[in-house]
């Protein structure tokens, strides 16, 4: 008897306790969409997609580590970089898939995966026996690779802005490019009625526009002239791609006194490297949200300056920013020394500019040594002291032969 | 019958006189036929091309429009917004997996009383549920989508402009019991036919399956458990869709994620929809002593 207490008080002092470090909240994730489906990529094309991550229930911090896999797994990248925290507070988190195809691959379909897997980084102790449990994400990838030239587009909206007085109609179509070309309406035909929707008071044809880059969605924005005075207004507008009525919009719009329609706008983030080397081309990008109530076209100004110097002023091409609507606007530094660089950035719109926004770039050297002052001068004296000894050493050797 | 003939002609033309007469007293009046409003400019989130859903609660949706009345914007006595699956219509009852219905508000500042101002804007906000059906490329409803309806009502129901549409994306979504816990075990013993369940529940809006792997502390580190002493092979942590399954039977965790087979979890029409899936724990007969701590990875697909 003595001898079976004995066996099974050792059996138990032998067990294995599990006592584990758990997550004891019971919260979901998910990812929107779950998949990239793009079916006409060319070789060398470059394709970004935004995912949405989502919890109902985020109390704290969420780490993610990504991994992708497949045939697909060189090509995908993220914004947000490969190790991220989702904070706490936000039930949703928008991440950019960055899709580069390779020039020199075959046409085909390849398939693969780009995995998310999240950690809570203060999970409860309890005591216990077994394991925690974690949630991945994981955004399927397909892609096909063509070497024909594919036009596939979709309108989804068609819009007409109130106007000021003298100004031409603002006209905007947005279009879904799936296609791996530049996609437009070949043309927009544009009807003015009266308020009542009964009379023609106009009537034009645009077949020149601007167009949006293969696997985009934009907005291409149609000036129409125009000779109406202040009243309300019916536009009928028909977006055709050659013969073939794409999608048509009657809409309401005003034509108001000339200063009347507010211009306001927000720079809401400055973007860039905080890091650099020297010849990199570094992209300084503006978020920027036309907050007004009309269109209007709007830059980025970046100036730069190295120890409160103004070193390069650069800026962005002018784009049209549509009411409402939030766009990045990108100038492009190359620094051609090292130092630390400030990025004092606004944007310049219509009549108006805002508030200035800041960034700092630090300008390395090219390879594993960066050559800060200090370093270059340890350098510069090191080689001195060996050209020193070796003349020495030669001078002495040549000493003791003449002797 | 001349006299009668005389008298009658006399009241006539007193009737006639009298009506002049009270034709120059009386107010004019008219009655203005009732124009019925429409809609315009339908726009479901700002001219979103599709609706990301948030996991196991609802999404947003804004819904606005113009709504022109020409007896005067102020005619307008309300705006009707409906929000479904393309291919099932407009009409019939609501249905969170596909039909919403939401009176929209007046956008302040849009309508100048007086008559001159025949337009104004308006706004719904709709609380589309997780589980929404989805119509992106790749979903079982990929050839419809969603469209938004903007009916405007005066004194008589008025007229739908053009509908805008977007899609719904797919949400992969899920949450799992937050344990797997085993209880005590002796070395060289496993859990038997006995196992601890976890509840998986889908909070997405497509059927979904799983993959599981596992690791002790890091993931790829090719065990299930790191104790204070050792550590236990990834192996002897194993699973099943089925309850009691004895331990030998069960399937294996895997150091990579591997797929579950005969396992998915439908998506939500009524209630939450849940599955479970079974594990079982094997202890190595010696090497491993003290506490431990190990990781389960659910991934949905």
């Amino acid at each position: 008897m003595r001898m079976k207490i004995g066996k099974i008080t050792s059996i138990l002092l032998a067990s294995v306790f599990f006592l584990l470090a758990a997550n004891t909240a019971f919260a979901g994730l998910g990812i929107s969409p779950s998949q990239m489906i793009i079916p006409n990529l060319s070789k060398g094309s470059h394709v970004e997609r935004t995912f949405v991550l989502s919890r109902s229930d985020p109390k704290e911090d969420l780490y993610f580590k990504v991994t992708t896999e497949g045939s697909t797994k060189d090509w995908t990248t993220l914004n947000k970089g490969m190790e991220f925290t989702m904070p706490a507070g936000e039930q949703r988190f928008p991440i950019v898939v960055i899709v580069n195809i390779p020039k020199d691959i075959a046409n085909g379909e390849y398939k693969g995966g780009i995995r998310l897997v999240s950690s809570s980084k203060s999970p409860n102790k309890i005591g216990g026996s077994g394991a925690s449990t974690a949630l991945s994400a994981l955004i399927q990838t397909d892609f096909t690779i063509t070497g024909k030239q594919v036009l596939e587009y979709e309108i989804s909206s068609i819009k007409i802005q109130n106007i000021e007085e003298g100004s031409p109609l603002e006209v905007s179509i947005t279009i879904i490019n799936t296609g791996n070309v530049e996609a437009r309406p070949t043309k927009v035909h544009v009807e003015v009625f009266d308020k009542l929707n009964k009379k023609l008071l106009e009537s034009q044809d645009v077949t020149e526009m601007g167009s949006v880059e293969p696997f985009e969605t934009g907005d291409i924005a149609i000036p129409v002239p125009t000779k109406l005075g202040i009243d309300q207004y019916w536009a009928k507008i028909s977006a055709y791609r050659d013969e073939a009525l794409l999608k048509e919009q009657s809409l309401v719009f005003e034509i108001v006194e000339v200063g009347s329609l507010q211009k306001n706008g927000d720079l809401k983030e400055l973007l860039c490297n905080q890091k650099a080397e020297i010849g990199e081309i570094v992209k300084i990008t503006g978020v920027f949200e036309n907050t007004g109530q009309s269109n209007y076209s709007a830059k980025l100004v970046a100036e730069i300056f190295k120890k409160g110097k103004l070193v390069k002023l650069v800026e962005s091409d002018l784009s049209t920013v549509n009411k409402g609507k939030t766009e990045n606007l990108s100038a492009y530094f190359t620094p051609d020394v090292l130092g630390k660089y400030t990025v004092k950035a606004r944007v310049a719109y219509s009549g108006g500019k805002t508030p200035e926004k800041e960034a700092k770039i630090s300008v390395g050297n090219v390879g594993l040594l960066a050559l800060t002052p200090t370093v270059t001068s340890v350098l510069l004296i090191f080689i001195v002291a060996i050209i020193t000894s070796v003349v020495y050493l030669k001078k002495k050797r040549t000493t003791k032969k003449r002797l | 019958m001349k006299k009668l003939l005389v008298l009658m002609l006399a009241l006539g033309l007193v009737a006639l006189f009298a009506q002049k007469v009270r034709a120059d007293d009386a107010a004019s009046t008219a009655s203005i036929t009732n124009v019925v409003p429409v809609s315009s400019a339908v726009s479901i989130d700002g001219g979103a091309a599709s609706i990301t859903l948030t996991e196991y609660t609802t999404k947003n949706v804004v819904v606005t429009a113009t709504v022109t009345d020409n007896n005067g914007c102020g005619d307008i006595e309300s705006v009707n917004v409906k929000f479904f699956r393309t291919d099932l219509t407009s009409t019939g009852a609501d249905d969170t997996n596909h039909r919403y219905t939401q009176a929209a508000t007046l956008v302040g500042g849009t309508c100048t009383a007086g008559g001159a101002d025949l337009s104004a804007d308006y706004t719904a906000t709709i609380a589309v549920q997780y589980y929404a059906d989805p119509t992106d490329a790749g979903s079982a409803n990929a050839a419809t989508d969603w469209s938004a309806e903007v009916t405007p009502s005066d004194e008589a129901t008025g007229t739908a402009g053009t509908n805008d549409t977007a899609e719904m994306s797919t949400l992969t979504a899920l949450n799992v019991t937050a344990l797997i816990e085993y209880g005590v075990l002796a070395l060289d013993a496993n859990t038997g036919t006995g196992d601890d369940a976890t509840t998986v529940t889908n909070t997405g809006n497509v059927s979904i399956g799983t993959q599981v792997d596992g690791y002790g502390t890091s993931n790829g580190d090719g065990k299930s458990m790191t104790c204070t002493v050792g550590t236990v092979t990834i192996g002897n942590e194993k699973y099943h869709t089925t309850a009691s399954t004895a331990y030998a039977s069960k399937t294996a965790l895997t150091d990579t994620a591997a797929t579950v087979t005969a396992f998915s979890v439908a998506q939500r029409t009524d209630g939450t929809t849940t599955g479970s899936l079974y594990w079982g724990f094997g202890m190595p007969a010696d090497g491993v002593s003290g506490t431990c701590a190990g990781t389960v990875v659910f991934t949905p697909l």
